[in-house]
């Protein structure tokens, strides 16, 4: 039988014997990422005990009434629940860009020994920009079980759907806690949409599974916990820069800022710009891509003469706001945009420069300049000669981080004296101190909607 | 203590609160919780004659002819959302003012724009009716209709009809297809 959006049914009526059947998802998502979950929630409706959730990275309950069998197909054991389990809540949640308007036709079977018993066929037709769907409920009703097609789910994908069954998105227990008795009080940490991303990196970038979870960490002290921006890289390379490239410094402090996009990005990738005396725009680094991407931009774009931070920052401020603005008025966007500037030296283009950043504050980007090198910022004057013009002079960063005639202060600067200097933790403290302020800034002045 | 009814249950009024004259016809439903579009639900009364149907297009109780002829029917307003405490619509009906040729007062329930909004009463939950006494405020009967909403998107909750001289209601808790326009026909109306 079909089984339409919103019907109710007797589950008696299509599995006859037994307390075992299975739920087959047969999607057609369109390339839409979509990952399937049930939720074991109580009279209340709530997950009250986490390890009823069933899904990829916790395929089964611990009474094994419920099992996920591949990606896609459930297996029930109804008799199995402890009767806290008040119902069955079969969803699917979207991991990355798309909403469920983009499902094409695709249908949940009802399979009672091997038999086909029941259908439900839905589509993208009946979603507008929900990310999160709830397919179908059994629940315990009169000493038996019913199923309703709910086929109603949330914007806010998976992370609003574990808010509905009164959970918190918190940051992922990577083992869930062998409880028993289910914890009280305090809200257990259900499993987040952080939970999708690392399933992710680890798929695609296994090396980077930890920077991404220190990422994580990082944002919640500041505050930011699931905040989403989107991230562009500029690299200086300038022909100085060539040490820094070839014993591979560059590339990993590349993937650390990568792991930040993955983190905050949509799409989990990084815009990365090049800059010398030109500047380029290669292919964005992906995740999938990481391994080796520093190492394959050097060989097409060899280290240049020149330093031009303003050429850099111009088209920085193009790729995202190709219309521009009109002069002194601010742009509003849903999103910012976080650019990490790194450069070991001085730009040739000071005016220009200055001129960009004036420009960009009334845009919602935020301008993090990073210096390698030994600043020679409150350097000892008595020191000789020779010692001062080893270090570096980064008194036009300097500037800019302070710069007069701005909509807001959009930049913010710190100095290293390597790359690999500041450990993890470190650096993306560093990345998020002034950024965090910046942001209730920006909203406030009506750059960020 | 109100009476609890099931589907096709019914309660003698008159025995139930004898003395009670003007009943209110609570109905209710809860706000959706999930994204979309909000569930604009519309309560409707139809005076029935002996036959089951209208004895004119007066005897149609809705948003847009909120009382009877007769003013014994009322409607008490159109609540948008589901939002807020209580009852979301109610009918009043003073039943010793209901004229001595209608049998029956129908009370249903209709999704408004459903077909284009691509929703039917299984999607809303907690949807019930409630007979409350106008003056006391005392409930005298419940019907919980959720188990037994489904696809439908025109619902005929209860009926409060005549019976040996006295005032009964009966939980109907029956779909019907097509929304208020095709439920309005089936009862005489000219739509």
């Amino acid at each position: 039988m079909d089984i339409a959006r919103g019907q109710r049914i007797k589950l008696q009526d299509l599995i006859s014997t037994g307390s075992r059947f299975a739920v087959d998802l047969q999607l057609d998502t369109g390339g839409i990422s979509v990952d399937s979950a049930c939720f074991g929630l109580d009279a209340q409706r709530k997950l009250s005990d986490e390890r009823y959730m069933t899904f990829f990275n916790q395929p089964t309950t611990p009474c094994k009434g419920v099992s996920l069998d591949g990606a896609n197909r459930f297996e029930f054991d109804l008799e199995r629940l402890p009767p806290t389990i008040d119902a069955l809540v079969v969803t699917l949640a979207i991991d990355g860009p798309g909403a469920m308007n983009g499902l094409r036709p695709s249908a949940l079977h009802v399979v009672h020994e091997g038999v086909e018993v029941a259908a439900h066929r839905f589509d993208g037709s009946a979603f507008a920009a929900e990310r999160a769907i709830m397919l179908i409920e059994l629940y315990r009703k009169d000493g038996g079980w019913r199923l309703n097609a709910i086929g109603q789910g949330f914007n806010g994908g998976l992370d609003a759907l574990i808010v509905h069954f009164g959970g918190t998105v918190a940051e992922p227990t990577p083992n869930p806690p062998a409880a028993t008795v289910p914890p009280p009080a305090a809200p257990p940490p259900a499993p987040s949409a952080a939970i999708s991303l690392e399933k992710r990196v680890e798929k695609e970038a296994p090396h980077l599974v930890s920077l991404v979870k220190k990422v994580g960490l990082s944002l919640e002290k500041a505050g930011l916990s699931g905040h989403k921006a989107r991230v562009a890289l500029c690299l200086d390379i300038s022909a100085s820069m060539s040490r820094l490239y070839s014993s591979g410094q560059m590339a990993a402090f590349t993937e650390r800022i990568l792991a930040l996009a993955a983190r905050f990005d949509d799409d989990g990738q990084l815009d990365v710009f090049l800059f010398g005396n030109e500047v380029h725009e290669p292919e964005p680094m992906s995740l999938a891509g990481s391994r080796g991407y520093v190492e394959r931009l050097l060989k097409r774009y060899p280290l240049e003469g020149g330093t031009r931070y303003g050429v850099a920052m111009q088209a920085i401020r193009r790729h995202f706001y190709p219309q521009g603005g009109r002069p002194g008025k601010p742009i509003s966007d849903r999103l910012p945009v976080y650019v990490m500037f790194v450069t070991d030296g001085q730009t040739m283009d000071e005016k220009v420069s200055e001129q960009q950043i004036r420009e960009a504050s009334f845009e919602p980007i935020f301008w993090q300049f990073m210096g390698i090198g030994k600043s020679n910022k409150g350097s000892d004057k008595k020191k000789g000669f020779f010692a001062r013009l080893l270090e570096t002079d980064f008194s036009f960063l300097e500037k800019l981080d302070t710069l007069d005639g701005r909509y807001i202060d959009n930049a913010n600067f710190f100095s290293v004296e390597r790359p690999d200097q500041p450990s993890d933790e470190e650096l993306y403290e560093l990345l998020l101190l002034e950024y965090k302020a910046w942001l209730p800034l920006a909203r406030q002045r009506g750059l960020l909607a | 203590m109100a009476i609890s009814l099931q589907k096709g249950g019914n309660v003698n009024l008159s025995k139930e609160a004898p003395g009670m004259k003007k009943m209110l016809v609570g109905l209710g439903w809860d706000i959706r919780s999930t994204d979309g579009d909000a569930f604009d639900l519309d309560a409707s009364a139809f005076l029935l004659n002996s036959t089951g149907k209208v004895r004119s297009d007066a005897d149609f109780i809705f948003y847009n002819q909120p009382k009877s002829p007769d003013g014994s029917v009322v409607h008490t307003g159109d609540n948008r959302t589901g939002e807020g405490d209580g009852d979301d619509e109610s009918i009043i009906i003073e039943l010793d003012k209901v004229p001595a040729d209608i049998d029956k007062v129908s009370v249903c329930v209709t999704i408004h724009d459903a077909e284009a909004k691509r929703q039917n009463f299984g999607m809303v939950s907690s949807a019930y009716v409630r007979c409350v006494d106008a003056v006391t405020n005392v409930e005298v009967a419940r019907y919980d209709l959720s188990e037994d909403a489904s696809v439908e998107t025109a619902m005929i909750f209860g009926e409060v009809y005549r019976h040996a001289g006295e005032w009964k209601f009966k939980a109907i808790g029956q779909g019907f297809k097509g929304g208020l326009g095709p439920l309005a026909k089936n009862y005489g109306v000219n739509v």
